[in-house]
């Protein structure tokens, strides 16, 4: 394999090693400090350390839609392959901090609440959010015309962030059995070994979200050279006359 | 343009006259989605120190249930007949423009679903025992609510319409989008049948007509790109 067939085989950098690096030291100290150093909650016990993770992937759920929601306005604007790939690449990895932000809720629930689920105001929105963003990455599955699914996919990744406003003010505009915003910077609600615990939180879950991000915007433009020189193949195949052999079509494809 | 969104009203009326899906298909499947809902909940069920039976209680949600899963179907049969043998391509070539499609199909739609709705309503007054006093209510409720749901509906039909097996992908969308269209329509049903407390149902038709708003918005924004497509 030479240098170059190296270099087109992979997501890694210098900047994703510094931020997977971060994303490591961010992530024992979360460890260190939100399960050893931070004592357990005078109310909530234990169970108050799953804020060091539901919180930050809160943070990196938004950050992720917005970055969605802003690729795919550039996308609509500009017709630039880099934001549509930017776009699906955030929405993926929302989904994945979505997915964490549901379940580390639902676990923090049980002994709380009495229960992992109640049809609460900000749960069942944030449920609805997270099943519009699997639409929108079904929609970028779609099977049509390339240029016609990525403007269709920019159209929904844009409403579906009407969703993320829902959820994080449905705390203000209804009343539920969830809390309110745990952090607000003009209002810390928590100090201390609590606060320290979870900026390192906040810290790994970003770093986290960045790195997945750039990894898999990567891996997408990869997939799209990929197709290309597998399509280039097969024309030259077809002008030698080659293609007509089963063993050839399958050794391309 | 008025002439463009005619037209296209009067061929969907047209096809439904020659096909009959509306009262062949869409209509018993909203009447055996209304009889499922009552196998899956006790008639006898009642909560207690409540006068009215469960079923009765929670009527105007399975009714409105029912009415997501009709229109499913409904924008399914007339958004696929559209991407069926070049019929899009032939109404951009003959002039059509994308905002009178648009208007043309949310038309369309519209009655549709307020036709079936009406058996529908009637299906359900008498099945779960809901009280239904309060008729012109009921009549504003069934038409925004409608209008509500074809708007969305309409919008999120034509960003599927071309790909392949699209009625899962349109019923994975719609669902999100749909549900503050169904809370309203809700809420809303149950003040005029006297099941809530809440006696102010204004907000809520104005949160009903705000997203019709907003979806008709998208509609003329996007339908003339959605069309090229």
């Amino acid at each position: 394999m030479t240098a170059t067939d190296k270099n087109f085989l992979t997501t890694s950098s210098k900047s994703t090693k510094v931020i997977g690096s971060v994303a490591l030291a961010a992530g024992a100290l979360t460890l260190i400090f939100g399960l050893i150093v931070a004592p357990p909650h005078i109310e909530q016990g234990q169970s108050a350390r799953l804020l060091f993770v539901h919180v930050p992937s809160v943070i990196a759920t938004y950050l992720s839609y917005f970055i969605t929601l802003v690729g795919s306005a550039i996308y609509l604007r500009k017709k630039s392959l880099f934001w549509d790939r930017v776009a699906g690449a955030s929405a993926e990895v929302g989904s994945v901090f979505c997915a964490v932000l549901l379940f580390s809720g639902s676990v923090w629930g049980r002994p709380t609440w009495g229960t992992f689920w109640v049809w609460d105001p900000r749960l069942t929105s944030t449920a609805v959010m997270f099943v519009s963003y699997l639409g929108y990455l079904a929609i970028r599955r779609m099977d049509m015309e390339p240029a016609a699914r990525r403007r269709r996919s920019a159209i929904v990744g844009i409403l579906a962030f009407v969703n993320v406003i829902i959820v994080h003010f449905s705390v203000d505009w209804w009343r539920g059995l969830h809390q309110s915003r745990t952090f607000e910077p003009s209002d810390v609600q928590i100090e201390g070994w609590y606060l320290l615990s979870f900026f390192f939180g906040t810290v790994f879950f970003v770093s986290t979200q960045a790195w997945l991000l750039i990894h898999r915007f990567r891996l997408s433009h990869l997939e799209s050279q990929a197709n290309a020189a597998k399509l280039d193949q097969l024309i030259d195949l077809r002008q030698s006359g080659d293609l007509g052999s089963a063993q050839t079509r399958e050794k391309v494809v | 343009m008025f002439s463009d969104v005619r037209a296209v009203v009067r061929k969907d009326f047209l096809i439904e006259k020659r096909v009959g899906i509306l009262k062949g298909r869409v209509l018993p499947l909203g009447l055996a989605i209304l009889l499922v809902f009552g196998f899956a909940i006790p008639p006898d069920l009642a909560i207690l120190g409540s006068e009215r039976l469960v079923l009765s209680q929670i009527g105007p949600g399975l009714f409105w249930v029912s009415n997501f899963f009709v229109i499913i179907y409904l924008l399914d049969r007339s958004f696929s007949l559209e991407a069926e043998d070049g019929c899009l391509q032939r109404l951009v070539t003959d002039g059509v423009d994308g905002v009178a499609f648009f208007f043309g199909k949310l038309v369309a739609v519209f009655l549709g679903v307020s036709a079936v709705q009406a058996v529908l309503a009637v299906a359900a007054i008498i099945m779960f025992d809901i009280p239904a006093d309060r008729i012109g209510l009921l009549l504003i409720v069934g038409l925004v609510g409608s209008l509500a749901l074809a708007a969305t509906g309409t919008v999120f039909s034509a960003l599927v319409v071309g790909a392949g097996s699209n009625q899962g992908l349109m019923a994975l969308l719609l669902t999100p989008a749909v549900v503050p269209v169904l809370l309203g329509a809700v809420r809303l049903t149950e003040i005029a049948t006297d099941m809530s407390n809440d006696l102010s149902s204004s907000g809520w038709i104005l949160l009903l007509l705000a997203l019709t708003a907003l979806y008709t918005g998208v509609g003329i924004f996007t339908f003339d790109s959605l069309l090229e497509d």
